[in-house]
């Protein structure tokens, strides 16, 4: 978060430079990225019509980036979020003709050692892994060398459990971070740029979803999505960030 | 950059630094902070983490134990005691923490360094004074100033190279960093000053809390100074906090005499071995000794066979010169005393084999496997009777 | 902190890498780090770094098979440092340890990388190619309550102290690859 120092060479640019740098700045703090990979049956159409998917243990966090760029989270905003976003990803799914169960969350009392605990804790482990081969692309050679390859990670039979306690066919995890520039960020951000000091970074819109079938625990679909414009805050953004979160979803 | 800018800016970050003056909230118990403020925000977040708490391998789940630890919070926090939940994290550190949304961490170094209930109490009252002073919020709200303040700074400092803007930064900076820290330290007294009001209010030994400050002092500065991992997490004794508790606690026209009942070692005592296990594993070996001494030389010491023990395990672990033979005299010590585990018999044997003494070491671990004749290490421990002892040097 | 990566970045931390990683094929004779000579029944990717290596099939966060090999004197045993006199206390191998002190020495190390719960039992003694040989069973959590089950191999050989350790979640993948790495432990063998 912080300014990238790389003014020293602009001065002598004079006003086009600096006209250039605003520029810069602006085009790089609006883009917008999704990062879509399925399994191989993908490929073998998948007529889920009918199908049933849960949303377990969504985690969505908004956060005001200060002047500073640090995160103050926003519990209003949250809120909104935490009832916006399934709303929208499930009116989606209905148009795909699948339905969307209550949402899914493992009851307190649960001990660590419960096994819907474990498939839970396995399922952050193995999206950590996913992000961490596909999308950060660390090499996995027994995975194969291609960038572009199929899914091909899976939590085991042991998500029955989830089958069990919920009924759904599918297991959809969402994160989401989003944070948003704060008039304070902004006032920064153009000082900076003002300066020519360096490119501010602004809110930035991170998610991450994946989707289990229930049957094999096999994951079928992952996605990551980073985006600059994205907002979570009212409904058109919601069904904007849904549609882009939910891209290539086989369903 | 022009000056007359410069200068500008520098006095709007000091001056944002000073600019805390956001009120805090009349906390009433069962209040919860309105959702759009920034304490709102905190709570939401830190329901998150609380449910990342609930699943954690390391929360003490024990009933009786919890039973104990809340009744002893609610008895300090009053009517605030539904606010607080309380959970126990095992890590052996002296710790305990309060977030502003109640939930209240007590790690297990904590438990085994306090000597009596007065002086849990008095750890317990310290956190629950945060809680009511509402520190978490305003550090927050100093912090998020002192931030902004400090990233201006860094714009000012990157857009000028001259030797005077990185004067001007460098005063400001350090401006702002004081400020911060002075802040918390205010907090920790006025939180001292809770537990200490609330400890003579139940009728406890006022003195109880400088000892235990004193206490981890003596552990603190033990400590191996190139080593990162000091006992405490985040709340350091000084001698000035102290000092001021010694004071008030002497000034007092009438003083409780109270440590407490016996439930409070009813409560710990099944955990003891565990914890001293995890401290040993530490291996901050000069501390855990100055522990170990503290615990031992207490009045009701009931597991003295049991600390015995560990002491040899911190000489067996060190292999500092001389520690072999310091690790048998321990380990022959505790096997006088009661309370001592059966594995000191197997220890001991291990420790005869490092001064080469095959025949004790035989000798012990027969007496191992005959006490425990089911022992998972029996295999183990039959193949090094067979086994020679090697020869090394320190 | 987005997807808790912190959890397992300190088992990245464990072993440093160096190289691209490779990949070693079913049933041929590997050498690891001029110490073990390793035959495995199942394929892995393989990260080579100096002194130690990492084997996973999956991913380190789902299945880990590390050696450590040639770690002297007074060295620490994930790297991390030597002992001295400014350093004195921390998992440091010393050389003629006894199983209890070997096993402790992982344990230690492994809490010290931010596993929670760090068990191990079942110590048993054994003769490989000369050497005495100690291995015996892990048990451990990674601090979101995963639970890892696996075991570890440890000998002194010139010295010098070798380690090879297995652990996966109970969760499937524990159960899906025990049979062919305890094949590939049973397989195992030492240069002189």
């Amino acid at each position: 978060m912080q300014a990238y120092v790389s003014g020293a060479g602009m001065r002598r640019w004079g006003n086009f430079g600096r006209a250039l740098f605003v520029l810069c700045a602006l085009v790089l703090s609006a883009c917008s990225s999704t990062h879509v990979r399925t399994d191989a049956e993908f490929d073998v159409a998948r007529d889920l019509g009918g199908k049933s998917v849960v949303l377990v243990e969504p985690s969505i966090q908004l956060f005001e980036m200060q002047a500073s760029g640090l995160m103050e989270p926003r519990a209003d905003w949250t809120r909104a979020a935490r009832d916006r976003l399934p709303a929208a990803i499930n009116v989606i799914l209905a148009e795909r003709q699948a339905n969307l169960k209550p949402e899914y969350r493992v009851p307190a009392e649960l001990p660590a050692d419960a096994k819907p605990r474990q498939v839970l804790a396995l399922n952050e482990a193995v999206i950590n892994t996913i992000f961490t081969h596909s999308y950060l692309h660390v090499p996995l050679p027994t995975r194969g060398a291609s960038r572009r390859k199929p899914l091909s990670w899976t939590l085991g039979p042991g998500v029955s459990t989830i089958r069990e306690q919920t009924g759904a066919d599918y297991m959809l995890t969402v994160i989401v971070r989003d944070s948003y520039t704060s008039t304070g960020r902004a006032a920064l951000m153009i000082l900076a740029a003002a300066l020519q000091v360096g490119v501010l970074q602004g809110g930035q819109q991170f998610g991450v979803a994946t989707l289990v079938d229930l049957r094999t625990g096999d994951v079928v679909w992952f996605n990551v999505l980073s985006d600059s414009l994205g907002d979570l805050r009212d409904d058109e953004g919601a069904q904007a960030t849904a549609t882009k979160l939910l891209k290539g979803l086989p369903l | 950059m022009f000056p007359m800018l410069k200068s500008l800016l520098v006095s709007l970050a000091i001056a944002l630094v000073g600019c805390s003056s956001q009120p805090l909230r009349t906390m009433e118990p069962g209040d919860r902070p309105a959702e759009h403020t920034d304490e709102g925000g905190l709570w939401d977040a830190l329901a998150e983490s609380e449910r990342a708490l609930q699943r954690s391998p390391l929360l003490v789940r024990d009933e009786a134990l919890n039973r104990y630890v809340n009744g002893l919070v609610c008895r300090y926090a009053g009517e605030y005691c539904k606010d607080i939940r309380v959970y126990i994290v095992r890590r052996p550190y002296f710790n305990a923490s309060m977030a502003p949304n109640g939930v209240m961490q007590v790690w297990t170094g904590a438990l085994l360094r306090a000597e009596n209930e007065a002086q849990l109490g008095f750890v317990l009252g310290h956190e629950i004074g945060h809680f009511l002073g509402q520190h978490s919020i305003k550090q927050w709200r100093r912090t998020k100033d002192t931030a902004n303040a400090l990233s201006l700074l860094q714009l000012i400092a990157a857009g000028s190279p001259s030797a005077n803007a990185g004067d001007a930064f460098d005063v400001a900076l350090f401006a702002a960093y004081a400020s911060l820290f002075k802040y918390s330290r205010d907090h920790e007294r006025e939180s001292d000053q809770h537990g200490f009001e609330r400890s003579v209010a139940l009728g406890y030994d006022a003195n109880q809390g400088w000892k235990l400050w004193q206490a981890l002092l003596a552990e603190e500065n033990a400590r191996d100074r190139r080593k990162p991992s000091s006992v405490f997490a985040t709340h350091p004794a000084t001698e000035e906090r102290l000092t001021t508790l010694r004071r008030e606690a002497e000034a007092l026209a009438k003083n409780g005499d109270g440590t407490g009942g016996a439930e409070f070692n009813e409560a710990l005592r099944p955990f003891l071995t565990t914890w001293l296990a995890d401290e040993v594993q530490r291996r901050n070996y000069p501390q855990t000794l100055v522990l170990l001494d503290r615990l031992q030389s207490r009045p009701d010491v009931r597991n003295a066979g049991m600390l015995a023990y560990f002491r040899g395990e911190v000489f067996r672990k060190r292999r500092a010169p001389g520690d072999d033979k310091r690790a048998i005299d321990a380990y022959v010590a505790a096997l006088d005393l009661p309370g001592y585990p059966a594995e000191t018999l197997r220890d001991l044997g291990y420790a005869f084999r490092r001064v080469q003494d095959t025949e004790s070491a035989n000798r012990a671990f027969a007496d191992y496997l005959a006490a425990r004749p089911k022992a998972d290490d029996r295999a183990l421990i039959e193949h090094l009777m067979q086994e020679p002892v090697r020869t090394h040097e320190d | 902190m987005l997807l808790r990566l912190g959890t397992f970045g300190a088992l990245v931390m464990l072993v440093a890498c160096n190289g691209a990683p490779g990949l070693v094929r079913p049933n041929e004779p590997v050498r690891v780090q001029r110490v073990f000579e390793v035959e495995s029944p199942i394929e892995w990717a393989r990260y080579r770094g100096i002194g130690n290596e990492t084997w996973t099939v999956d991913g380190t966060a789902l299945n880990r098979l590390t050696f450590l090999a040639n770690i002297r004197d007074k060295h620490h045993i994930f790297g991390y440092g030597r002992q001295t006199r400014r350093n004195p206390d921390g998992p440091f191998f010393r050389t003629g340890m006894e199983p209890n002190e070997l096993r402790d020495l992982l344990v230690d190390g492994l809490a010290q990388a931010g596993f929670a719960n760090v068990g191990a039992n079942n110590v048993q003694p054994g003769h490989r190619d000369g050497f005495t040989t100690y291995r015996f069973d892990l048990d451990l959590r990674a601090p979101n309550g995963l639970i890892y089950k696996g075991h570890a191999l440890m000998f002194e050989r010139r010295e010098r102290l070798n380690v090879a350790f297995w652990f996966a979640p109970t969760e499937h993948y524990h159960g899906r690859d025990v049979a062919a790495v305890e094949q590939l432990f049973a397989d195992m063998h030492f240069r002189q």
